[in-house]
């Protein structure tokens, strides 16, 4: 087994600069401290960027502890709970258990990280309104004004920051007012859908009715009534040769009466529906 | 040789396993711990990751060894663990059977954040002799992640990418960030014991 170590200079913990992602509360305090402290009329200038440091040390040392002490302390409680649960639940309720908790941390988790942030930009503002607003102190004899050049840069940032704020919010709501659209759209499209399905459903069952009417032409009871149809038409051609022969037995003359012509003529044609 | 290694595994004594509890934590310090056996680039890595770290604050102590569990005689002299590596070559047997059987020497705290596997060699599937699925499987089975990366000379930028992403890791675990380790643990998977589902693992 082999060692191999690295040693810096020096072990002081020291914080970088204020863009530096989710500090603790305490680490962003200090980090405003220190770049601010030429421009904020504060004691003695030359104490205070020693003393700084050590602060930040001891600082980041005690938010150390304090992360040690919390995953040391969580270890034992978990071990403590172990040995009571192991009888009770069975494998998927554990399984449900640890996701539920896992979903909380990240909750959690994401809240402090919110509040962290929220709190860094109070900071920030609070420093910068103080640094472009508050006249200074009497009592600072030496000079700390920030000059007129420093204050009008600032200012000018801020003034971006908010002309940047004011877009961002107009987009915003046009974007919503887009999605309301959308949103309407997406309903009236999916009312169709159904409104279009009902009529297919309609479609179909009126093709199987038709369907089915087309195949009983070919049932039985169509051929029964088609031949009680010729029968008919055959007893009416008896009838009418009948009719026909009664008229010229009875030696009327009927080619003179205009009616009995027609009539005689009539019951030649065999009948045709 | 691995075959017989697999079936023929000795007892490992509780006193031999290695648990992130058992000793103090130390300010500005780290230390990590890679295993891994002959050949599958633990030094080269060690020293990029060393290098790396000259920057920060932090004082990193890299250890490498061949198998668990570690020898008694240094129990007392060596720091807190606070994270393992372990590392798999994909185009050597025995480095996925040295890991398989190391893990069992490693208390289970570790694998709550504290540890994970970097697997070598993933491109290129001719010459692999242990399969991927073999590694997923058992990084599921200890609920892990895995780091694809190189650790070997020709591959200088991945080296340092898969440096950089083992060093965040460690921060994590030395305490040095706001975060503690079983919360980066459980944001790298997907949130399901689903068995089917393929899981990313990514920092």
């Amino acid at each position: 087994m082999e060692v191999e170590s690295s040693h810096t200079g020096s072990g002081v913990f020291e914080p970088a600069a204020l863009c530096k992602p989710v500090p603790t509360s305490a680490t962003s305090t200090n980090s405003n401290r220190s770049i601010y402290s030429d421009i904020t009329p504060g004691q003695d200038k030359r104490e205070e960027p020693v003393d700084a440091s050590e602060l930040v040390e001891l600082k980041g040392t005690k938010e150390w502890v304090r992360r040690q002490l919390v995953e040391h302390n969580a270890t034992l409680l978990a071990r403590q709970q172990d040995v009571a649960a192991e009888n009770s639940t069975t494998q998927e309720e554990v399984n449900a258990n640890i996701l539920e908790l896992q979903s909380q941390l990240q909750d959690q988790s994401t809240k402090l990280s919110m509040q962290e942030l929220v709190l860094e930009r109070l900071q920030c503002g609070d420093v910068l309104s103080k640094f472009l607003f508050d006249p200074p102190d009497s009592e600072t004899t030496e000079e700390v004004e920030p000059s007129d050049k420093e204050k009008w840069k600032i200012s000018e940032m801020v003034k971006k920051q908010n002309e940047l704020v004011f877009e961002l919010g107009k987009c915003h709501k046009d974007v919503q007012d887009l999605q309301e659209n959308l949103d309407e759209v997406k309903k009236k499209s999916f009312e169709q859908q159904v409104r279009n399905r009902e009529l297919m459903t309609l479609v179909q069952q009126r093709k199987e009715e038709q369907q089915g009417r087309s195949q009983e032409d070919s049932n039985d009871r169509v051929k029964m009534l088609e031949s009680k149809l010729a029968q008919a038409m055959s007893d009416i051609s008896r009838l009418q040769h009948i009719y026909q022969a009664l008229v010229v037995g009875s030696q009327v003359h009927w080619a003179q009466d205009p009616d009995l012509q027609e009539l005689m003529i009539s019951l030649g044609s065999p009948p045709d529906i | 040789m691995a075959a017989e290694q697999e079936s023929d595994m000795p007892e490992v004594l509780p006193g031999e396993i290695l648990k992130p509890f058992n000793k103090m934590p130390c300010r500005d310090t780290a230390t990590v711990l890679l295993v891994g056996s002959y050949g599958t680039g633990k030094q080269q890595l060690a020293k990029a990751m060393v290098d790396l770290c000259t920057d920060t604050g932090l004082k990193l102590q890299v250890r490498t060894t061949t198998s668990l569990p570690l020898p008694e005689e240094n129990t007392d002299t060596r720091p807190r663990i606070d994270y393992i590596v372990f590392i798999i070559d994909l185009t050597n047997r025995l480095s996925f059977s040295t890991v398989k059987s190391a893990v069992q020497c490693v208390d289970v705290e570790y694998f709550l954040g504290r540890a994970c596997f970097v697997v070598t060699n993933a491109k290129g599937t001719s010459d692999q002799c242990v399969e991927m699925e073999e590694v997923s499987r058992l990084a599921d089975m200890y609920n892990t992640m895995y780091i694809c990366g190189a650790t070997k000379e020709g591959h200088p930028d991945e080296r340092t990418t898969l440096a950089n992403q083992l060093l965040r890791l460690v921060e994590v675990s030395a305490g040095r960030k706001n975060v503690s380790p079983l919360l980066l643990d459980l944001t790298c998977r997907q949130l399901s014991f689903q068995e089917e589902q393929p899981e990313f693992y990514t920092v």
